[in-house]
């Protein structure tokens, strides 16, 4: 199966998010296209969509040699989201499953329809998506995400709330004219600059979102009236 | 297809019409167990203890049965016993897969063939196994693999206290046991690996950004990289036994707090 190295960076970082020694999420998804190959020999790949918290993850692996081209036959599966104990309502889980001859996945999604018993949630579609999802090698937008949640956490630190965080973000973001993720990187790479060195910890970051009268800096947006 | 032991003759006495009658009767009620596999269950262990059970009462003979799966993960594959029907059998898996690396079941999964024996303690093909699981008073052995097209994919395995309990008969039906329950278990293994991957994708995106505000947190306290405040991060998971999104939680909580705190302040 083929991981693009923007995906597998991804999956990593989400692995170490998990915290679960053993846990490889690489490995999951491994192992279950190699449990679909097994099912169904023309199996090709898969595209996995999942959203919670606002955080999206949309990525396409198919196997070596497989070309999108080659797509006869799909199953898309909607799995229960409530498995993960989310307690997003807007949470949502799908695979689509990709073969290349045509009603591959008919025995297979009897069986899985069948297996998932009584969950309603559970919902199998049979050959409607015989196409890749478009861009499935766009990076996924989680580094973005976690340079945001990073900067506020750096303003969390200078004595903002996480209202008053996000609030400054957004106003460091129109003040500059650029978007929430530009905002944090230059909220971050401040961390780095040299002036900082040699002071005590607690001397390096003063609290710029709230200080009494400075000048605007790139990252002090103007006061909100 | 199945193995004949060459030390122990088996002498298998004609069937009745009776038991055939009642073999018969008992494979197809184990087989419609394993038609009704699991309704509205995802879990499975519980899948296979079920298919442990049905092999049980499939198999004439049966005093208990296990299931074992060829699993891989990070260190590559291996078999693991994952059911059992009966206690005495978790112990026999203990002894073979645990202990001894050594069994019946390996031996069919290995060779993806059906193997019997009827008097283990004195079988030369597991001079180890053989004997310890004689002492528990277990005698007779039979396993399946659980065999798909080109791949297999565990095995069931049948015991019984008895000397000499299954001949050809109890072989043929165990394959035919088999046969169904392979797919069966397989499938629910393609279902079980998509579940996995959803609770761990969603597990995972539902704790990074608070991870991510921790980071941020530590680094706007003390300078560090990111790399340097999730390493502090997960000292801190590691040293307190605390998963790490709940460490990020609590610094950002008590973070938020005193900035709240100074705020009402002025």
């Amino acid at each position: 199966m083929d991981i693009s190295t923007a995906w597998a960076a991804d999956l990593a970082a989400l692995t170490e998010s998990l915290d679960e020694p053993g846990t490889d999420i690489s490995q999951t998804l491994r192992q279950l296209a190699a449990d679909t190959k097994t099912a169904v020999h023309s199996y090709l790949g898969l595209s996995a969509m999942f959203s919670v918290g606002g955080r999206r993850l949309e990525f396409t692996a198919l196997e070596e040699d497989a070309e999108p081209e080659e797509i006869r036959a799909s199953l898309r599966i909607s799995l229960p989201t409530n498995v993960s104990g989310t307690e997003d309502p807007a949470a949502t889980a799908s695979l689509i499953l990709f073969a290349a001859t045509p009603g591959a996945f008919l025995d297979l999604a009897t069986d899985l329809s069948w297996l998932a018993g009584s969950l309603d949630t559970a919902a199998f579609v049979l050959d409607e998506d015989l196409t890749v999802p478009p861009d499935p090698d766009t990076p996924s937008g989680l580094k973005a995400l976690s340079t945001v949640d990073q900067a506020i956490g750096v303003l969390i630190s200078q004595g903002n709330t996480l209202e008053q965080a996000h609030q400054h973000l957004d106003l460091l973001a129109a003040y500059t004219s650029v978007d929430r993720p530009t905002a944090a990187e230059t909220i971050l790479a401040e961390l780095d600059l040299p002036s900082t060195t040699g002071l005590r910890s607690d001397e390096r970051r003063p609290p710029r979102a709230h200080g009494p009268d400075r000048g605007p800096t790139p990252t002090q947006p103007p006061r909100d009236p | 297809m199945t193995e004949f032991d060459d030390e122990i003759t088996v002498v298998a006495p004609a069937l009745s019409f009776e038991q055939e009658r009642a073999d018969d009767l008992d494979l197809r009620a184990g087989l419609a167990g394993l038609a009704g596999l699991v309704p509205g269950s995802l879990d499975l262990q519980e899948l296979l203890t079920r298919v442990a059970s049905f092999a049980t009462r499939a198999i004439p003979g049966a005093d208990g049965a296990g299931v074992t799966l060829l699993r891989a993960d990070r260190e590559g594959t291996k078999i693991e016993a994952l059911a059992a029907s009966a206690p005495f059998v978790r112990d026999i898996d203990e002894i073979q897969y645990v202990v001894l690396n050594e069994g019946p079941c390996i031996t069919a999964t290995l060779d993806r063939r059906t193997v019997r024996s009827g008097s283990l303690g004195g079988d030369r093909q597991w001079p180890r196994f053989g004997p310890r699981v004689s002492r528990l008073g277990v005698h007779s052995a039979l396993s399946l693999p659980l065999l798909l097209p080109d791949q297999v994919v565990g095995a069931i395995n049948v015991y019984a206290h008895g000397k000499d309990v299954f001949d050809d008969h109890a072989a043929e039906l165990g394959e035919l046991f088999a046969a169904p329950a392979a797919v069966a278990v397989h499938n629910a293994q393609v279902l079980t690996q998509a579940l996995n991957l959803t609770i761990q994708l969603q597990t995972a995106l539902s704790s990074r950004p608070v991870i991510d505000q921790a980071i941020g947190l530590l680094r706007g306290r003390t300078g560090a990289t990111a790399e340097e405040a999730f390493a502090r991060l997960r000292a801190i998971s590691q040293h307190e036994n605390v998963k790490l999104a709940v460490v990020a939680q609590r610094i950002v909580d008590e973070a938020v707090r005193r900035a709240r705190a100074r705020s009402h302040q002025t």
